[in-house]
């Protein structure tokens, strides 16, 4: 598996897709357009994304001991707790708690760290039926796609293709008006709600020293799904624990602004464990009777040993999709990654290949951990526009982070390439050889077959002409006239 | 116009020093308009950032601890690129980590280094050097200028105290236009599509001309406009400010 070649073809197919371009372009653009609006009306936003970026700071330095006290509270509380180091280990625990309880039907909320480890497609050949109940995953999963976007699925969709699969896939009459849409999505799903054993969910963030359990949503489906069935599965990464329950306010502020643009998010469900068993003295609640809260490294710990550890600050709003010029022309889809653009990019690479899918373990463990290589990183799919490290709200510092995974890719490059390189770092010290290797640079585009310029570099030459080139370099004039006074 | 400010010390870059020697020329005469005395360093050659932003950063620390002993005695360097002082600035310390001494002059020279607009406004304070342009110019932001050293309103100023130049703004002036050095090679295809977006936004403005502070961006940006066959000129902003523009596409 060549990485990067699936990314060429992929991108290749995407640049040529022009209703995909606009769809992506109008969905980010209309996003980055709110949250511009918000972030600028609101005096205190830079403030609250330095606390926000100190709490995850803090997450990440505490992450150990973090996760022992999330355990710790969660337990006391009567959630079941696992870690999974793979994603092959938190499917299996998913898979066994579904088989305990004879589950047929499992009702999904949107999770991408589900998407990380391939979960629906294990659960279905053991046959369950597992369901999206996100209005863009519920799209995606009926065209048997995956996510374009961390947080909106389906944004390399538009009306009239979502009416085109709702009418093809459930028999619904076309229609490509929004509320009518919504609505029979919500129909189909709602029965659906009733019957299912299980729900399953991620975890926006998990609370230490309480050990709850932080869920952010729009449409009150992950609010269903994860009190209506007996059983409720969070699955999250160990690395979205933070310490306090104080910390909930900054976060739950800064996610909705930057994922979607809004002031907060539709819904916010904090819990705190099952239900308790009926008793005679207290009212009846709601609630699953048993709640498992599976905590997955796949690479995390690895990560955050590396020089890419800050990502680990990340919050999944998507922000760094929705402005990366990269993004805005290909969509997800092209990277191969259920992770894209910039926090993709940094992320993708660490997470444990999985094995049915025959991708190659790298064993040559000096800058990574197992199944990570430096190599497979798409951390060259960037133009350093550094637009990302401007509106993150953890203020990662992600081009910085990417410019660090290529110089851990740069050790893996093919031969050549170093020797180029070597030539190069040898030249500027030599300011003779490096003003030789000018002239040989401009005699070679002035004097080469211009066919042959283009038939290097064909895609670049299709959309630019070369500029003219001059006779001389500048320094040999300026050295004459005006003379230094150093060295 | 102050009338004269203490000698600074001229850095080209190598993309101008090779390819656009005219913009180094216009860099010269601006300065020397302005009654700023100026250095050229004979040794130097570049900055390192190719090879930085390549991943080679041992190869990039040679070109970086060579800029270093040619400009360790410089009062204030003057770069015509935000690209190349973003380098110099954000990446030099980076690079020293480990290495106190050279940590610290990286850090001294980072801190002496300026771009030439970010100079003119923020040093002597110069916004209108008396140039003159006729037409309606916009100013494309690169990405380093910009969100590298946080160089936004400097050009602008300097562009509106042209005389005879109307400035207009483009749409998303801050958006990458697609370079991004080796990425364009190695990416031509989304490197065009960005670029596309650009000129699209150049041409919606009504400029005759496209002005910016990177030769890089400019390269690029002039390399689809000069195919399309369009009239729109790409200037560098000293070119624009040396009040006797040559025209790039003309072959200067």
């Amino acid at each position: 598996m060549n990485v990067l070649r699936a990314f060429r073809r992929r991108a290749a197919i995407a640049l040529e897709d022009r209703e995909l371009n606009d769809n992506i372009r109008r969905s980010t653009g209309m996003t980055l357009a709110k949250r511009r609006r918000l972030a600028a009306a609101d005096p205190d936003y830079d403030e609250l994304r330095e606390k926000v970026a100190a709490i995850r700071r803090e997450s990440l330095e505490r992450r150990t001991e973090l996760l022992a006290e999330a355990t710790r509270q969660l337990t006391a509380a009567g959630v079941q707790v696992h870690t999974a180091a793979t994603a092959e280990e938190a499917r299996r625990l998913v898979a066994e708690i579904a088989t305990r309880h004879e589950a047929r039907l499992v009702v999904k909320g949107k999770s991408m760290i589900s998407e990380e480890i391939e979960l629906t497609p294990l659960l279905q050949q053991r046959g369950l039926e597992v369901l999206e109940t996100d209005l863009g995953e519920f799209i995606v999963q009926l065209l048997g796609q995956p996510p374009s976007h961390i947080t909106a699925p389906a944004l390399h969709l538009n009306r009239r293709q979502v009416g085109r699969v709702f009418s093809d896939k459930l028999g619904a009459d076309y229609t490509e008006i929004p509320e009518e849409l919504t609505e029979i999505a919500r129909r189909y799903l709602r029965a659906k709600f009733l019957e299912a054993d299980i729900g399953i969910s991620g975890g926006n963030f998990i609370v230490a020293e309480t050990g709850t359990l932080a869920l952010v949503e729009n449409e009150g489906n992950i609010g269903l799904g994860t009190t209506l069935p007996r059983v409720h599965i969070a699955i999250t990464g160990i690395e979205k624990i933070v310490p306090r329950l104080d910390d909930l306010a900054p976060l739950l502020r800064i996610l909705p602004l930057n994922a979607t643009g809004q002031r907060a998010a539709g819904y916010a469900s904090l819990l705190n464990g099952p239900a308790p068993p009926p008793s005679a003295d207290d009212p009846p609640t709601h609630g699953p009777q048993e709640m498992h809260v599976i905590f997955l490294d796949n690479g995390r710990t690895h990560l955050a040993r590396s020089r890419q550890a800050d990502i680990l600050r990340c919050l999944r709003c998507g922000s760094c999709l929705n402005i990366c010029p990269i993004f805005r022309h290909l969509g997800g889809h092209a990277y191969g990654s259920v992770y894209p653009a910039a926090m993709g990019v940094l992320l993708s690479p660490w997470l444990l290949p999985i094995p049915h899918k025959g991708a190659r373990v790298w064993r040559g463990a000096a800058v990574s951990g197992p199944g990570h290589h430096p190599g497979n990183s798409l951390a060259d799919v960037c133009a350093l526009c550094a637009a990302c490290d401007e509106i993150c709200p953890a203020m990662i510092p992600l081009s910085d982070l990417i410019l660090s995974a290529r110089e851990d890719k740069g050790r893996t490059a093919p031969l050549m390439q170093r020797a180029a390189f070597r030539l190069f770092g040898g030249f500027t010290k030599h300011p003779r050889l490096f003003a030789f290797a000018g002239r040989c640079l401009r005699g070679g585009l002035r004097h080469l077959p211009a066919r042959l310029l283009a038939a290097l570099s064909p895609a670049w030459s299709r959309g630019r002409a070369l500029p003219p080139i001059p006779d001389k370099s500048c320094s040999e004039t300026l050295k004459r006239e005006h003379p230094t006074r150093l060295r | 116009m102050p009338k004269s400010t203490s000698a600074v010390t001229l850095f080209i870059p190598c993309l101008i020093d090779s390819m656009y020697p005219e913009v180094a020329h216009a860099t010269v005469r601006l300065l020397r308009k302005l009654g700023i005395g100026l250095s050229y360093p004979a040794g130097q050659t570049c900055c390192g950032q190719p090879a930085f932003n390549a991943g080679y950063w041992k190869e990039a620390r040679v070109a970086a601890e060579h800029f270093i002993s040619v400009f360790a005695d410089a009062e204030t360097v003057i770069c015509p690129s935000g690209s190349c002082v973003s380098m110099v600035r954000n990446h030099y310390p980076e690079l020293f980590k480990d290495s106190p001494r050279l940590l610290k002059m990286a850090q001294g020279i980072g801190s002496r280094t300026f771009e030439l607009t970010q100079f003119l406004v923020d040093v002597p304070g110069v916004e209108d050097v008396g140039a003159r342009f006729t037409g309606t110019v916009t100013y494309h932001d690169s990405c380093h200028l910009l969100r590298g050293i946080g160089v936004r309103d400097q050009p602008r100023r300097l562009i509106q105290g042209v005389k005879g130049a109307h400035f207009v703004e483009m749409k998303d002036s801050d958006y990458c236009c697609g370079f991004g050095g080796a990425f364009s090679v190695k990416y031509p295809g989304i490197s065009t599509a960005m670029l596309e977006s650009k000129i699209n936004n150049i041409i919606a403005s009504g400029a005759h001309a496209v002005v910016g502070c990177d030769m890089g961006c400019l390269m690029n940006i002039e390399g689809m406009l000069s195919r399309m066959g369009s009239s729109v000129r790409t200037m560098h902003i000293a070119q624009l400010l040396d009040g006797s523009p040559h025209s790039q596409s003309g072959g200067a």
